[in-house]
Order: structure tokens, then sequence, then C-alpha cells
């Protein structure tokens, strides 16, 4: 099933989930995809080794900020080895959509820069 | 009169039974049966190479070939065949220009102008031997319109600017620019004219004598014609001084192991193997468009575009660029819309001509052309999304990218109105 712009696909853009940045942190990453002008900042807390805290802010479209938000809450108590090796077709399978070749670069954004940064 | 069933492709291709609402034709026009019919005549009866068989298929097929430079040439009213090259697009007709002119024209310190509007095709070759060379490239803005003003031209022009290219329809903004008055201006100071038809050509007539054009270049595949062949004009005078830009078979006179001596025009600049069945297809559409005439496609063109106008300026939110008057511009219009709901308050985009060329923050709250376009190919709706190989110009407009239709023979108001109630369903799921 697709569920791309689907109502629980767009809630996550209406209403993203840990939306707005948090202070303290302990690490910040930023991602960006210059071609259509989507930009992402991403930050994030730990305990010990797993994600505790992840809070994000976005501008672009709403394949890129609802794949965020589905994906950073997917994300929080995993452990870094766990993030580095989340696959971009686990990420696909997780938002249970499918997409043209030309925009799998707007969901490949928030896992690059998560990535990027643990 | 209806053209749409001149055109296979709108019986063959549904999205999940839909009917196809083609409104790319900027990117590449759809092709006639016609022309299709004339590349598989050519591939079944007079396929083979061309300028070397002594037999008589190989004389039959250059024939062909020879006929197809001189429909181009009677197209664009040229004086001579020779000044009429077959490349494979607009792309390479100009960095064929721009190549070969290094090597004898251009010195350190010359100046070339171009606008801000030009397509990446006409940006990336000039920047290219601006690099090279320590050639200058000025950059010219564009007026509120978006247009290429006159004035405007005659400030940007250096003492040692010696070529000038400019696009005779913005690809983005659908103007149509003064050529032939910017013509004029560069005449008095012996300075070169290039101009980038890809827009204009199959949609309004071009003749190089009257623009007074030193090169121009188009692509057939915008023109109904295949993909792969495309034109470059070279003015004779200025065309026998350069050098080829692909070097190979085909093109010389005579060659021994140090030196070489270059065929006449215009073989010199046809290096290899041409598209000889492209060349037979760009001919059929040439065909095809004198068949149906300028001054039809040219009404189509601003019957639609004025419908499209008036059902765009419904959308709340929604900005349109360039001029609104159809008579001014082309059959493309592009255009961003502002969403409804924000996920929070944040700056506005607006188009403000205070801040020109600096790259303003962009609302979070738009729809962003990406999403528009994924959502309308879901009803059939085939429209571009994107930066439209215009950065500069994006970077002008302050945004990433816009979203465009365009239009050709075979489009009617019926689907501008599928387009009208497809935006409509895209704002209702994304607002
Ligand atoms: C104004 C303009 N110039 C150049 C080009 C490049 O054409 P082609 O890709 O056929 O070389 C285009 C095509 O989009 C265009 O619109």
């Amino acid at each position: 099933m697709d569920l791309l712009y689907t109502d629980i696909f767009l809630l996550h853009y209406h209403a993203p989930k840990n939306y707005g940045l948090h202070v303290p942190f302990d690490i910040e990453a930023k991602g960006e995809n210059t071609l259509c002008g989507d930009s992402l900042t991403l930050r994030l807390t730990f305990a010990r080794d797993c994600v505790q805290a992840i809070s994000f802010e976005s501008e672009g479209c709403v394949i890129s900020r609802a794949a965020s938000s589905l994906l950073f809450e997917y994300i929080k108590g995993k452990n870094r080895k766990e993030i580095k090796e989340f696959s971009p077709y686990a990420l696909f399978e997780l938002l249970g959509i499918t997409l043209t070749a030309a925009r799998i670069k707007c969901v490949l954004l928030p896992l690059e820069t998560i990535q990027k940064g643990v | 009169m209806s053209y749409k069933n001149d055109f296979p492709m709108f019986a063959r291709f549904k999205k999940e039974k839909k009917p196809l609402v083609y409104l790319d034709s900027a990117s590449t026009a759809q092709m006639p049966q016609c022309v299709i019919d004339a590349v598989r005549e050519f591939e079944e009866t007079t396929r083979a190479n061309v300028h070397r068989g002594i037999y008589e298929l190989s004389e039959r097929a250059t024939e062909c070939y020879e006929g197809a430079r001189e429909r181009v040439r009677k197209f664009v009213n040229a004086r001579r065949a020779r000044e009429i090259v077959f490349t494979r697009n607009t792309t390479e007709s100009i960095n064929l220009v721009a190549y070969s002119l290094t090597k004898t024209f251009f010195k350190k310190g010359d100046h070339i102008l171009i606008s801000r509007g030009e397509h990446h095709s006409n940006f990336l070759p000039w920047q290219m031997i601006a690099k090279e060379k320590g050639i200058i490239l000025d950059i010219l803005e564009l007026n509120k319109e978006g247009e290429i003003a006159i004035e405007a031209v005659k400030k940007a022009l250096h003492p040692k600017t010696r070529l000038a290219a400019f696009s005779h329809i913005s690809h983005v903004l659908g103007t149509i620019n003064p050529i032939e008055k910017i013509r004029k201006t560069l005449r008095k100071r012996n300075i070169l004219f290039l101009v980038d038809a890809a827009q204009s050509a199959g949609h309004i007539p071009i003749d190089v004598q009257k623009i007074g054009c030193d090169f121009l270049a188009f692509s057939g595949h915008k023109m109904g014609a295949p993909m792969g062949i495309g034109v470059l004009y070279g003015r004779e005078e200025i065309v026998h001084t350069m050098e080829p830009f692909l070097r190979g078979g085909g093109m010389i006179r005579k060659v021994d192991i140090t030196n070489t001596e270059w065929d006449e025009l215009p073989y010199k600049f046809e290096a290899g193997t041409p598209n000889v069945s492209g060349a037979i297809g760009l001919e059929a559409a040439i065909n095809y468009i004198t068949s149906i005439g300028f001054k039809e496609i040219r009404a189509i063109d601003e019957k639609l575009t004025k419908r499209a106008f008036a059902q765009l300026k419904k959308i709340p939110g929604i900005h349109i660029f360039g001029p609104e008057d159809p008579r001014t511009r082309g059959g493309v219009i592009s255009f961003t819309i502002e969403g409804i709901h924000p996920v929070r308050s944040s700056i506005h985009f607006q188009q403000d001509s205070s801040h020109r060329g600096r790259l303003r923050r962009i609302t979070s709250n738009w729809v962003h052309p990406h999403d528009l376009a994924t959502i309308l190919d879901r009803e059939g709706i085939a429209i571009r999304a994107g930066h439209h190989c215009a950065m500069p110009l994006m970077k002008y407009l302050g945004v990433p990218a816009v979203s465009r239709i365009s239009f050709w023979v075979y489009n009617s108001v019926s689907d501008i109105e599928v387009l009208g109630r497809g935006i409509e369903k895209a704002l209702r799921i994304l607002a």
C-alpha cells in the first residue's frame, strides 16, 4: 500500500513530531538539498550510546518533512550503530511509500543528515 | 480544430485510465504521427551513411539529409544551406560556438554579455571559456516584467564586449525578448549575437535575416522532431573563419600525418556520422508546423495562456511570474503557491524587487513545486517542477524551484480545466 499523501503521512507534515529545536543538546547536524531548496537541522541528546532526545526544523517539501518526522520518532532509543546501519530500504518500508527516482533524495535527506551526525 | 489526434501518445498513454494532460512541451514536445512515419520510412527504405558511399542507397540518404538541411534553411530563412549545421540539440550548438570562438576569436580581457534569465545551456559554456581564457562574463539583470530591456542592454555593454547571447523566449518567464531591437544596438558596436531559440522554434516564426543574428540555436525535440537532432545557424562570414568543434570522419578535405585541411561549411562542424534520421524527422516536423501555420499555433498559445492566467489567478496564494499580456509572451507559465495553513509563522515569500539577486527566505508553508507535480502526476497531468536549469534566475526570483506549465498545438482549454481541478485537489491534500 502506498501511503504517500495519505492522512497519516500528511499529519506528519502538518504536525511533525519532535519539531522545534531543543536546548541543550549534544550534537547538531545540518543537511541540505540545494537542487530543491530543502534544508534540515537536527539536534540529538544521547544517554550513553542511545538517542534520548531528538528535535528538528526543516524547510522543504511534504515528503522530506514527513519522512523526517517519521524517521526521527523511530530512531529515538536506538544506538549509534543501529542508526548508522539503517538502510534506505528500511526507511522506505518504515514510511510505506513508493517514490519516483527523482524524489528519492527527499527522503534520503533526513537519513543522511542523522547518519552524518551520529 | 483539434490537433491531439495527430499525436499517438495521447491514444497510447494512460495514467491509471486517466487521459494524459501533457503540459511540459517546453521540455520536450510530443511527436506527431507524420514525423514518426517519416523517420520509419527513411530507416526502412533509405538508411545508409551519407557523403561516403558510391552506391545508390548512400546517395539517396545523402540527398534526404541535404534535403532536410535545405528545409531548415527555408524555415529560418537563412541565405545559404551551408549556414545550417546539424547538432544534437541547443546545448551542443551553443557549446560549439563557445568552444570554437575561444580558439581564434576571443582574447583575454574581452567581455561576453548574457542575461540572468538564461538556461544553463546558454550560461555554462560561456562561464567555462570565461574561466579558461580570462574573459569577463557580464550578467544583465531583467526588468520587472522579466524582460531584457533595450536600455539595460545599452548600459551593460562594455567597450570590450565581443559577444552577447540571449534567449528568444524565456523558458521560465515566457517573455518574448525584443531581439531585433537588441541586434540593432549590438550591430552599432560590432558585437556578435547568439540567439537561443530553443523555446521559440515551433512557436513563432524565425527569420535569421530579419533578426540579423550571427548564430541561432534550437532543438528538434521541442518542436515535434526526434530527440538528438538540433540546429545551429551560423552566418557564413563568421563561421567560415571558425575552427571545428569536434574532429573525426566526414569533415576533412585532406589529412596527412601532421596537417589537415578542413572540409567546407557546414561539414567541418559535423564530424562523425550525423543523426540522419533525426534530420529527416526534423524536416517532417517543420512540414507539420508549416501545414498548421504560425498564425494558428500562435493563436493557440495565446488563447491557452490567457485561459491559464484566468484559471490560475483564482488560486489563493498563487504567484505567477512574468508578464500577463499573452501577446507579449510565449506559452510558458511559471508559478508558486503559498500554503494556507502554516506549520508555524514565518517570513512570507514575496516578489520584492528591492532584493534582486539575493536569496530570500522561503516561507515554510509554501506548496513545494515537487509536491504539486507529484500529486498532479497521479491525475495524469504532467507539469515541470524544479529549478529548470536556471539557478541564477531562481536566485533572482527568490525561490529554489517553481512549477511550470507549457503548451503546444495539442493542448486545449479542457487541459487547463483539468489542471485547475488538479491543483485544487492538491491544495486540499496539502493545505
Ligand atoms: C531556453 C532554453 N535553452 C536551451 C535549452 C536546452 O535544450 P536542449 O536540452 O535540447 O539542449 C532549453 C531546454 O530546456 C531551453 O528552454
